[in-house]
């Protein structure tokens, strides 16, 4: 199931509100931003994890998947360029 | 992958080492071609029939792919400061690909003695009398080149495109100048290299 973040009436980001022990049912209540990770399309967040896990090495990253060094750094500078407006 | 996008933006496909193994392997193959059809590659999208010695092939498919790679790489390292010389180096060399496949439909002795006919024809102040056939054969050399020339185009725009991450029209139209700078610059240059040889 995937998390919405975005608010489907209005388009604006959702921010976490509960949060439930899974455990005791302890229930949290509150106004919690949503984390900028969990703002990123599932692809997105998909990339920065493969990005994690070959050490932040485009180099090795590109080895990986089999495709060129330049179209994965285009895909991470536009996907900094999405954080950094997203932190903003 | 889309098989189609790949063939023409090879490098937003394929890794590093299969587009420099492909680029170098197609650079020999052209160097060869070259040198077996008699048709010099003196300019940066130059084919002309010459019959040069070895040195002089090698000469001019080199400084092509050089003069090409650090004009892209120059205007690249603008655009984007994470632009590499490599893949330009490598969009040099893949680019010229659809050039080396023109080469045998120029080079070939059917369309030598065709061109040779038409030169001694012409240099009488009369018109050449051309049979069908002929016309037939240099419009199928004119369809062939025009397609070349379009594939070079596409493969080096896609490739610069993929290598510098250049978006704007600006960029497109630097690349452009650039490339014009670089065919007047190899004329300029193998003209010196070929005399002082």
């Amino acid at each position: 199931m995937r998390l919405p973040v975005i608010c489907p009436s209005c388009d604006t980001v959702l921010q976490v509100s509960t949060l439930t022990c899974d455990h005791c049912q302890t229930t949290i209540n509150g106004s919690y931003p949503m984390p900028v990770f969990l703002r990123l399309t599932p692809d997105e967040q998909e990339f920065v994890m493969k990005f994690l896990l070959a050490s932040g090495s485009i180099k090795e990253m590109a080895a990986q998947e089999g495709i060129s060094y330049p179209t994965l750094r285009n895909r991470l500078d536009e996907l900094i360029g999405k954080i950094k407006q997203l932190q903003q | 992958m889309n098989t189609t996008k790949a063939l023409f933006s090879p490098l937003e496909y394929f890794n590093d080492r299969i587009l420099l193994i492909t680029g170098l392997a197609a650079s020999a193959a052209g160097l060869g071609l070259s040198v077996g059809f008699d048709v010099a590659q003196d300019g940066i999208f130059d084919l002309h029939i010459a019959r040069l010695p070895f040195q002089t092939h090698l000469l001019f498919l080199t400084g092509n792919i050089v003069l090409t790679a650090l004009g892209l790489f120059l205007i690249g390292k603008i655009i984007n400061p994470g632009t590499r010389l490599i893949d330009m180096v490598k969009v040099g060399m893949i680019a010229r690909i659809p050039l080396y496949l023109a080469i045998p439909f120029i080079g070939n002795r059917k369309m030598i003695s065709l061109t040779e006919r038409l030169v001694r024809q012409t240099t009488g102040n009369s018109l050449p009398q051309l049979e069908a056939s002929d016309m037939a054969l240099l419009l199928f050399l004119s369809l062939v080149s025009v397609l070349c020339i379009a594939g070079f185009f596409v493969l080096l725009v896609n490739g610069f495109r993929v290598a510098a991450n250049a978006k704007k029209w600006q960029h497109y139209l630097s690349l452009a100048a650039v490339i014009l700078a670089a065919e007047v610059l190899s004329k300029f240059l193998y003209a010196k290299m070929v005399a002082l040889f």
